[in-house]
C-alpha cells in the first residue's frame, strides 16, 4: 500500500511537468488558432464545452485575455497535481481522517439538523413564486452545462410546482427525523436541480452556493453520525468537510483575485471602479477616503487566504465568523450586492457548538471549545 | 449504474459499515474526491460546472474600458415620449436581462432578443423597443424592434 501510494504521487509530479511542458512547446498555439476561427475542430468542440461563453467573449477581448486564461488552466492544474502528489507523499487518507475528525454530541447534531433544514426552508420557500416567471421565459432558456447533458428541458409549471412540493416534504420529513439520510438526499438533488432551472438563463447566482455545498453533504454527515452511534462515540469527519467547503470557497475567491490581478487587485483604483459600477450611497463615501480606500483591499485578502487553515485550527473559527459577517455586510452596504440575512453567513452554524451556545456563554464556550480541539 | 431503490434499501436497512457495499464503506473517501472535485474543478478551468461554482466574482481588475459597459432596454412610445430602462414590463429582473442583453448582443442576435422580449410584453405602452449600448458617455442604439403585432 506504502508503495502504491509513493508511485501515485511520482506519476503525478511527472503528469504536472509533462502537462506544463506539452502545453506550452505545442498546445498553446491553438488558443491562437482558436481566436481566430482555424483550430482543429476537436479543439474549437473542447473550448465549446469547457467554456461555452467563449464566442461572446471574443467580441469583447483581445487575444492576450484569452491566452492568458488558458495559461492559467495549465498552472493551475500543474500546480494542484503537485501539491497533490506532495499531500499523497507525506500522508496518508485514514491518517488524515482520524485527525481531522471532529467530536460531535448527539445533542448538538439533532440542533445543526433542525437550524439548517428549518434555515434551508427559510432561504427557499418562496421560490415557487418565481415558477409562472421562468416558464414564462422560456424561449431564453439554455439549460447548465449538466442540464445540456443530461437533456432537461424546462417543465411546465404544475411540473414545477409538484417538484417543489416534494421538496418542501423532503424537509419536513428531515427535521421531523424521518429516515433522515434519504430524504436528505431527496433535498439536496432537488435544491441542486431548482436552482438549476434558475439559473438556465445565462446567468449563474452564487448566493446560496455554500448553502447548496451543505446540503449536498449534510446526508454524508447523517449517515455518519448513524454509524457513530451503532458504532462507538461520534468522530465526525463529515463535518470537517462541510468546514472545509466553506472556507474553501472563501479562499479559492482569494485565489482568483491573486492569480488573475496579482497584487494590482489590491489597489484603490481597482476597489473605487468596482464601488462606481455598483453606486450605492455608503461606496461613493467610500471613494473619498483614501486610508480605508487603500486598506480594504488588502483585509479582504487576507480575510479569504487565511480561511482555509479554519478548519483545521477550530481556535481561528469565531475571527472567521466574524470577518466573514463584516465581509458580506460590507458588500451589501457598499455595493448593494448580496442580504444581510445572506445564506453565506448562515452556513457559519457548522462552526459553532450548538448543544451549548447561548448568548450568556458564548465568550466561554469558544475557550473551552478551542482547548477542547487542541488537545 | 446504482439502482435508486438499491440504494434506498441499503441506507434504510441500518447495519454495520462493514455489511455495506464498498463505495458506502468507503464514503468518506468518496466525499473527500467529491469536494476536491467540486471546488478545485471549476477553479482550474475557469468555468462554473453548476453544481460546483467557480469562485471568481470581481477577480478582474477593470483596466479595460469594455469592462464598464452597460446595455439597456428601452422603449418609445407612439407619441415620441421614451422610456431608458423598462426591464420592469419584461417581468425578468434587472441583473438577468442586463447578461441575456450582453450575450444576444455578442451573439449578434440582437433582434431575435427584442422580438423575444416583444411576445413576453403584452400590454406593452411602447411603439418600438430598443438596446441602448452605454460605454462612459457614448450611448449608441443597437437594435430597434416594432412592438405592433
Amino acid at each position: 500500500m506504502e508503495i502504491r501510494r509513493r508511485h501515485i504521487a511520482f506519476l503525478l509530479l511527472i503528469l504536472a511537468f509533462t502537462i506544463a511542458t506539452f502545453y506550452f512547446f505545442w498546445l498553446r498555439t491553438l488558443v491562437t488558432q482558436a481566436y481566430k476561427g482555424d483550430a482543429p475542430v476537436w479543439f474549437m468542440s473542447l473550448t465549446e464545452m469547457l467554456y461555452p461563453r467563449f464566442e461572446v467573449e471574443k467580441q469583447r477581448f483581445e487575444l492576450a485575455f484569452f491566452q492568458n486564461k488558458a495559461d492559467q488552466v495549465i498552472i493551475r492544474l500543474s500546480g494542484i497535481l503537485l501539491l497533490t502528489g506532495i499531500a499523497m507523499r507525506v500522508t496518508n487518507v485514514q491518517h488524515f481522517i482520524t485527525r481531522n475528525s471532529r467530536s460531535l454530541t448527539e445533542k448538538q447534531m439533532d440542533r445543526l439538523r433542525q437550524i439548517f433544514y428549518l434555515g434551508l426552508l427559510f432561504f427557499t420557500w418562496d421560490w415557487y413564486r418565481d415558477f409562472p416567471r421562468l416558464v414564462k421565459m422560456e424561449a431564453f432558456y439554455k439549460g447548465v452545462h449538466l442540464f445540456r447533458i443530461l437533456q432537461i428541458d424546462i417543465p411546465p409549471v404544475d411540473v414545477l410546482y409538484g417538484i417543489f412540493s416534494v421538496y418542501i416534504l423532503s424537509i419536513l420529513l428531515v427535521l421531523f427525523n424521518y429516515h433522515k439520510v434519504i430524504f436528505a438526499v431527496s433535498t439536496a438533488m432537488i435544491l441542486v436541480l431548482l436552482q438549476g432551472f434558475l439559473f438556465s438563463f445565462e446567468k449563474i447566482e452564487h448566493g446560496y452556493a455554500t448553502l447548496t455545498y451543505a446540503c449536498m453533504l449534510m446526508p454524508g454527515l447523517f449517515f455518519e453520525t448513524n454509524q457513530a452511534s451503532r458504532e462507538g462515540p461520534n468522530n465526525s469527519f463529515i463535518l470537517f468537510l462541510i468546514q472545509f467547503t466553506i472556507t474553501g470557497a472563501y479562499f479559492l475567491s482569494g485565489a482568483e483575485k491573486l492569480l488573475t490581478s496579482g497584487f494590482e487587485w489590491a489597489s484603490s483604483d481597482t476597489l473605487s471602479a468596482y464601488l462606481l459600477m455598483h453606486p450605492k450611497k455608503a461606496g461613493l463615501w467610500l471613494i473619498e477616503q483614501p486610508i480605508l480606500l487603500g486598506l480594504l483591499p488588502w483585509l479582504i485578502l487576507v480575510f479569504q487566504l487565511s480561511s482555509i487553515v479554519v478548519p483545521f485550527y477550530p481556535r481561528l473559527r469565531f475571527f472567521f465568523i466574524f470577518s466573514g459577517v463584516a465581509f458580506h455586510w460590507g458588500t451589501t452596504l457598499l455595493m448593494g450586492i448580496g442580504t444581510y440575512l445572506s445564506p453565506w453567513i448562515f452556513v457559519y452554524i457548522f462552526f459553532l457548538d450548538l448543544d451549548k451556545l447561548n448568548v450568556k456563554s458564548l465568550g466561554k464556550v469558544s475557550k473551552i471549545n478551542s482547548s477542547q480541539n487542541d488537545s | 449504474m446504482i439502482s435508486p431503490i438499491f440504494l434506498f434499501r441499503q441506507l434504510k436497512n441500518k447495519r454495520p459499515l462493514n455489511k455495506y457495499p464498498l463505495f458506502l464503506k468507503r464514503y468518506r473517501t468518496i466525499a473527500i474526491i467529491l469536494v476536491l472535485s467540486g471546488l478545485l474543478g471549476p477553479f482550474v478551468l475557469q468555468q462554473t460546472f453548476y453544481p460546483f461554482f467557480r469562485f471568481g466574482m470581481f477577480a478582474e481588475p477593470i483596466r479595460r474600458e469594455i469592462q464598464q459597459e452597460m446595455f439597456a432596454l428601452s422603449g418609445i412610445r407612439a407619441d415620441g415620449s421614451y422610456e431608458i430602462e423598462i426591464s420592469a414590463y419584461t417581468g425578468i429582473n434587472k441583473s438577468n436581462l442586463d447578461y441575456l442583453l450582453r450575450n444576444y448582443y455578442y451573439r449578434d442576435e440582437a433582434h431575435d432578443f427584442l422580438r423575444k422580449i416583444s411576445e413576453l410584453m403584452d400590454a406593452s405602452p411602447f411603439d418600438t423597443i430598443t438596446i441602448l449600448r452605454i460605454i462612459k458617455q457614448d450611448t449608441s442604439v443597437v437594435a430597434r424592434y416594432p412592438t405592433w403585432r
